[in-house]
């Protein structure tokens, strides 16, 4: 069931209502059905997957707590880690691997006997096996008890807002507000709905809209060069962002008005000024989990710099390979790794030249790392939409082709004609992104609807007069597409 | 004191949601005036509208022959290629991508003012595993006459969704809206700058021509026959129809029955390189032709046809799906012969 969905809007309000007119009690019971119908929606036989790795990591939880000694609470873990693994990897990597070893057979003359292995991709699974997994490692490290309520615990994993694309909970956060007595709080619900149309304008009146042209030109780069691969890559940069920002303020805003806080996604990504601070606002719940259970387990940056500059890059590595089963993303990973590690080895000599020629800590040095760090990650971006490897290489090679032509007014014109969009829905994308970059600048590091909330009340109703009305005369309402990061 | 500031800050929330209601209501109502006034200016698909407008000049029961499908239909079949053997008047009344429930529709507003004798339905597999496409009932809305038939196919058609979408005007008009202003703003561009759209690359010319039929010698492009084949990636094994599309060839039929009309379901070709994307077209064949048999109607498949007796060349199609005059000539001139052994309205004993 899709977020931008009639039949989404209409369970939505029956699972509100319901759950408001229904005792505390019995609460659970209304959103583990309601989480089911959800995910069912999509493929009924999958809430199997997701159901094995409940009880698993239900059970694996429980007996890591109750045993006494700490190599068996080590074996459990294990067991538990390989089981969810083991089953992303078979759902989700294995056709991969399976290809990725044929190709080298091929080159080799050596005959593979498996020509495609084709396995459906359950929705969400990296999602949910990562909440499960978070869950099972905090019981491990003692930093929570694990929860006895089975229900409970399943309606954890499978919390329809944040089901299949996050934000991944922690446990921490999200099971206790499960025993909190959430009354119908008028002020919490409007601001909810408030947090849900900004997700649907970043979601149907940019990501959808600017999807055509991406796809228009990226499903057939090498045809393209220039200044149309230019302006799709630029597109794609805000139709990724928008799409999965969009989702995950729909997920807050639908929870919210249930009354659940769900953590921030995202903070205004765009405008970092720098590849690490971009991290630290970019799918902050992924970020942070990578850090918490990759990253610091690794060694973090407690055993010098050599390992610490390892640890980052085989962290980025492993979240490329995270978002897909494919070389482009494991390439994205290993670009945004090597921007990390090449800024971190860097920065002193950058202070000190920045120092040096009073530079440092100004504006302008703020607005020379934005345009950089914009820059890099636009350009991380090429690999993460291209189909196949040599697409993106063909991309990254020919973005810049003829640059001196972009000044003729011809060539922009046959240019901005030829993207699969018509002028005026070019103009309704570039209003709305204006709309969005506006809005984002001037809220800094905090969401955008946070801000608005604390204005007063002529500038909240003009703002979402204005969301509204491009939601309703520019939204996306029929070939509507799924959330990229479905597939993840 | 508590309870007293939060009913008063309640109270102002209320009012702010109200104030932004009654703006929204306002807002609303200006872009529907301005959407639906854009879209009764606009029209979507010129050829179409002439098609239709030239069938409701018809003098009353004067068609004895009614092509109905989609682009398959109006790109195989020229009326005047059947009229000029048979001693018929024939129309072709295709509209782009129509789903076999549009076909249903269509064939309703037919009879309100002809009586054909028979009725070639074209059968094209990527129509019918749909369950409902928006694009196309709006084409076809473009040209419907009776409203009546629109009201009963939203009713009967639309899923709950799309009728909500359809009754919010915002929605339903924004395309027409769209290609209007972008219309608009293209000519502003191209006046003040001095600057044109790149024209299409395209070795041919199409216009229309008469009695539904567009005329067209292009070419099939050198890019369609691999890297932008629409038909690379489908070989055909897992092609299964739709349950609504195959119940409105089930009401097509009786239709056809209850009016003493006879139905032929035919398949039109589609380029040689296309059909070598799709390795298990038999499987995709023999269901069709089981759609066929199941209505008892007479079928004929001209990618079978054309593998078997190689009737068509590449130059003959003016895409991956479509083909141009030439080929129209040559399946039609086949077609024609088929029909007078084939069916019994056009039987040797009965051409006009």
């Amino acid at each position: 069931m899709l977020f931008n969905s009639f039949s989404f809007l209409v369970f939505f309000i029956i699972v509100s209502v319901l759950y408001f007119i229904l005792p505390h009690k019995v609460r659970w019971i209304l959103l583990l059905t309601a989480s089911c119908i959800f995910y069912m929606a999509w493929n009924p036989a999958l809430i199997v997957l997701i159901g094995f790795t409940i009880i698993v990591n239900y059970i694996a939880a429980i007996r890591i707590y109750n045993s006494r000694r700490k190599q068996r609470k080590r074996k459990i873990l294990t067991v538990c880690l390989l089981i969810n693994f083991g089953l992303l990897f078979v759902f989700k990597y294995l056709g991969f691997m399976n290809s990725t070893v044929l190709a080298i057979a091929d080159k080799l003359n050596l005959n593979w006997p498996v020509k495609a292995i084709n396995i459906i991709l359950p929705m969400g699974i990296s999602f949910y096996t990562f909440q499960a997994t978070g869950y099972t490692i905090d019981v491990y490290r003692n930093k929570i008890k694990p929860e006895k309520h089975f229900g409970i615990y399943a309606l954890f994993v499978m919390f329809f807002p944040q089901l299949v694309a996050g934000p991944i909970e922690r446990s921490e956060n999200l099971l206790p507000q499960f025993y909190e007595k959430h009354r119908f709080d008028f002020k919490r619900i409007i601001s909810g709905i408030r947090i849900m149309f900004w997700g649907f304008f970043k979601k149907i009146v940019i990501a959808d809209r600017a999807a055509v042209a991406v796809n228009t030109i990226y499903n057939s780069a090498s045809s393209y060069k220039g200044l149309y691969l230019f302006i799709a890559t630029l597109l794609f940069t805000f139709q990724i962002y928008c799409d999965f920002s969009g989702y995950s303020d729909i997920a807050k805003g639908s929870a919210r008005v249930l009354g659940f806080d769900l953590m921030d996604n995202f903070l205004n990504p765009y405008f970092s000024t720098s590849i690490k601070e971009f991290w630290r606002r970019w799918h902050i719940s992924l970020s942070t989990w990578f850090m918490d259970y990759v990253y610091i387990p690794l060694g973090g940056n407690r055993e010098g710099n050599a390992k610490k500059y390892r640890n980052l890059f085989v962290t980025f590595l492993v979240s490329g390979l995270w978002h897909g089963a494919n070389w482009t993303y494991v390439i994205w990973g290993g670009l945004h790794g090597i921007f990390q590690v090449f800024g971190q080895m860097t920065l002193n000599i950058r202070n000190k030249i920045k120092k040096k020629i009073g530079l440092y800590g100004t504006k302008l040095a703020s607005f020379c790392g934005f345009v950089i760090t914009f820059g890099l990650v636009c350009f991380g971006w090429i690999f993460f939409r291209a189909n196949t490897a040599s697409d993106a290489v063909y991309v990254a090679s020919n973005i810049l082709y003829g640059f001196r032509g972009w000044y003729d007014k011809q060539y922009i014109y046959e240019v901005i004609t030829s993207l699969g969009l018509n002028l005026y829905e070019l103009a309704v994308v570039s209003a709305a992104l204006v709309f969005m970059a506006l809005s984002e600048l001037f809220s800094g590091k905090r969401p955008v609807y946070d801000v608005v909330e604390e204005k007063n009340a002529v500038f909240r109703i003009i703002f979402y007069l204005i969301t509204a009305v491009f939601i309703l005369s520019a939204g996306v309402f029929y070939e509507s597409g799924a959330f990229i990061y479905f597939q993840f | 004191m508590n309870r007293e500031r939060s009913f008063i800050s309640n109270f102002k929330l209320l009012a702010e949601v109200i104030i932004f209601i009654i703006a929204f209501l306002f807002a609303y109502k200006c872009i529907e005036n301005k959407y639906a006034e854009a879209a009764s200016k606009n029209v979507v698909n010129a050829y179409t509208k002439s098609r239709y407008d030239g069938f409701y000049e018809q003098p009353e029961n004067s068609i004895d022959m009614v092509f109905i499908g989609s682009s398959h239909s109006y790109c195989t079949f020229d009326p005047e290629n059947f009229d000029s053997v048979l001693g018929t008047n024939s129309w072709q009344l295709g509209t782009p991508l129509q789903h076999y429930d549009t076909s249903y529709f269509l064939l309703k507003e037919v009879l309100k003012t002809q009586k054909p004798k028979l009725v070639v339905l074209e059968l094209y597999w990527d129509m019918l595993d749909d369950k409902f496409e928006m694009k196309q009932a709006n084409s076809f809305f473009e040209v419907l006459n009776d409203d009546n038939v629109k009201k009963e196919y939203i009713k009967e058609v639309f899923p709950i969704n799309e009728k909500v979408k359809y009754s919010i005007l915002p929605i339903r008009y924004q395309q027409d809206y769209f290609a209007y202003e972008a219309d608009e703003i293209g000519k502003n561009i191209e006046s003040r700058y001095g600057v044109s759209k790149p024209k299409a690359e395209t070795n041919g010319t199409e216009y229309y021509l008469a009695k539904g039929y567009t005329y067209c010698d292009t070419v099939i492009p050198d890019s369609e026959l691999d890297e932008t084949n629409q038909f690379n990636g489908f070989d055909g094994s897992d092609w299964e129809p739709d349950d609504t599309q195959l119940k409105y060839i089930n009401k097509i039929a009786e239709l056809c029955k209850e009016n003493d009309i006879e139905l032929v379901l035919v398949t039109a070709p589609i380029a040689n390189v296309s059909m070598d994307y799709i390795t298990d077209y038999n499987s995709v064949h023999d269901k069709m032709a089981e759609i066929a048999g199941n209505i008892d109607a007479k079928y004929i498949d001209f990618n079978i046809i054309n593998s078997e007796e190689g009737l068509l060349k590449l130059e003959n199609f003016r895409d991956d799906a479509h083909l141009n005059d030439s080929g129209v000539k040559i399946v039609d001139k086949y077609f024609v012969d088929w029909l007078v052994n084939n069916t019994e309205a056009f039987g040797k004993n009965n051409v006009m």
